[in-house]
């Protein structure tokens, strides 16, 4: 006897994970390898956390910033077939101009009213070169901008974490500062693994408790056990 | 007049199913009230199992006892001056419980360490959706508070008596334990015109989460109502628990609990006695 499931085709929900990399002329050299370095080393390890969760499908694309604001991975891809192609530093650092390439896919559409709250991590060395008050103030007009999981990195002591606060916008989230390849590694691994994994299964919450986001994202990365050097 | 499932399955992700259902159908078969809630799975809401519950118990009875004193009789022009009383009513009641439960059943000494926003508020800890529906002869009430869809079948097409709140997205949602909570519950009263719907489905959000849009979803409901048609009630009852789980373990991965209530010819017996299951 036919036991068909009621209702059309199953689908897990989708997870979007955005890297927003500056890749200005500051990058160049040593910090843009250790980036290059710290992303492609953080995979394996996504793609366990993806498995992990079936739940949840992983979609990864990336936006960088620097000579030129674009998708360096436009379309999104399921994190089981990420590679990392490396990128190259050059330029000024559009910070503005990427936020709002950014928002431009956080809106409904492209993205569903059914998506997993998406996470975004914005990663620079310096201070944005263009208006990003305003860029940042249109983003968060989007629903999902709100509701994202907002990370960002400093690459060494220069970076302007005032901004990089700004775009987290959540006062128990602070920037993390790596000032070395070690610290980098593993604040990305963080990133793309235990992040990913409290985004995957977020319990229902009640609107508008939080002021940003509504992922619980457990403890802050560790560095005290990592080289302290301050390299960059 | 109608024949109901309410069925519920556990998401893995949970320790335990923090979703609820009931329904009642008085001997005479007059009416029907169906209900469902689903306790939110966040940490702070850790008692949300016995909130959903509470909301449930809460709805059928306001339904029954407004049912049994003519409250919702001709009420075309006049529906919106008595939802506002309705959702207070509700919400008043639900709190009464809750307040009790707590009274009873101080937090323990773990629960005061979990949270301590919800040390100082602990209704947060028993928060909770609703969905339900008052469906009789002469007109149907749809309610709803939070996520979760409410799907009507008539002559094959698939309508919402209550739209989507565009604003419930990220697992964002309301909940009987916000303090305005009377101000967020939407209703829709519908008089009934010619024939009544053949199908009334109510589901929680992990249901409509499990597919990749609404009109994939909404086949639920054709394919319920069509399995209702051609293979009948005990085909459904044998089979739905396993489609559920193969629902959530390839879908949302959340508990899902949804009621079916499917119109039957008048020859047909609903129900030989008094229900009032909450399975």
């Amino acid at each position: 006897m036919e036991t068909k499931r009621p209702g059309g085709v199953l689908s897990n929900r989708p997870l979007h994970f955005i890297w927003i990399l500056d890749v200005s002329g500051s990058m160049e050299g040593d910090k843009i390898q250790s980036l290059n370095y710290a992303i492609r080393n953080s995979i394996p390890a996504m793609k366990s956390v993806a498995d992990e969760n079936p739940n949840a499908e992983v979609l990864v694309r990336c936006i960088t910033f620097g000579n030129e604001v674009k998708w360096h991975i436009r379309t999104a891809v399921n994190v089981a077939d990420f590679e990392w192609k490396d990128i190259q530093a050059g330029g000024m650092t559009p910070m503005g101009k990427a936020m709002n390439l950014l928002a431009d896919q956080l809106k409904i559409p492209p993205m569903t009213d059914r998506a997993l709250p998406p996470v975004l991590v914005l990663i620079t060395d310096g201070q944005p070169t263009d208006d990003f008050a305003t860029a940042y103030q249109n983003l968060m007009q989007e629903s999902w901008a709100k509701k994202a999981v907002r990370l960002g990195i400093a690459m060494g002591e220069d970076a302007d974490t005032a901004v990089i606060e700004k775009f987290i916008g959540n006062k128990e989230i602070k920037p993390l500062v790596a000032n070395n390849s070690e610290q980098l590694v593993n604040f990305i691994k963080w990133a793309s693994t235990a992040v990913v994994q409290a985004a995957s299964s977020p319990a229902s919450q009640l609107k508008d408790e939080k002021v940003t986001g509504n992922v619980p994202i457990g403890t802050m990365p560790d560095v005290s056990d990592l080289n302290q050097d301050v390299v960059w | 007049m109608w024949q109901i499932i309410a069925e519920s399955v556990k998401s893995a992700n949970h320790p335990l199913n923090q979703d609820s259902k009931k329904y009642f159908i008085p001997k005479d078969k007059e009416y029907v009230v169906v209900a469902i809630a689903d306790g939110h799975g966040s940490k702070k809401c850790f008692r949300s199992n016995v909130g959903s519950e509470f909301a449930v118990e809460v709805l059928i009875n306001i339904f029954r006892q407004h049912f049994s004193s003519n409250t919702f009789d001709n009420l075309q022009a006049g529906f919106s001056g008595i939802k506002d009383n309705l959702a207070k009513t509700i919400h008043r009641q639900w709190m009464e419980k809750v307040r009790n439960h707590l009274a009873k059943n101080p937090f323990s000494f773990e629960e005061e360490l979990i949270d301590v926003k919800v040390l100082n508020n602990q209704v947060i800890s028993y928060g909770t959706t609703l969905l339900g529906a008052l469906i009789t002869k002469n007109y149907i009430i749809y309610l709803q508070l939070g996520d979760g869809d409410i799907l009507v079948v008539k002559d094959n097409e698939v309508t919402r008596p209550i739209p989507k709140d565009e604003n419930l997205i990220a697992n964002e949602t309301y909940s009987l334990c916000d303090k305005e909570a009377d101000s967020l519950f939407r209703f829709y009263y519908q008089p009934v015109i010619g024939q009544l719907p053949d199908l009334i489905l109510l589901s929680t959000d992990g249901y409509s989460n499990s597919f990749p849009n609404d009109n994939e979803f909404q086949k639920t409901a054709l394919d319920y109502n069509n399995l209702y048609k051609e293979e009948g009630m005990s085909f459904i009852r044998k089979n739905i628990s396993g489609w559920l789980k193969d629902t959530t373990v390839h879908g949302s991965g959340d508990d899902l609990t949804t009621i079916l209530v499917f119109k039957t010819s008048d020859n047909e017996s609903a129900t030989k006695r008094e229900t009032d299951n909450t399975n």
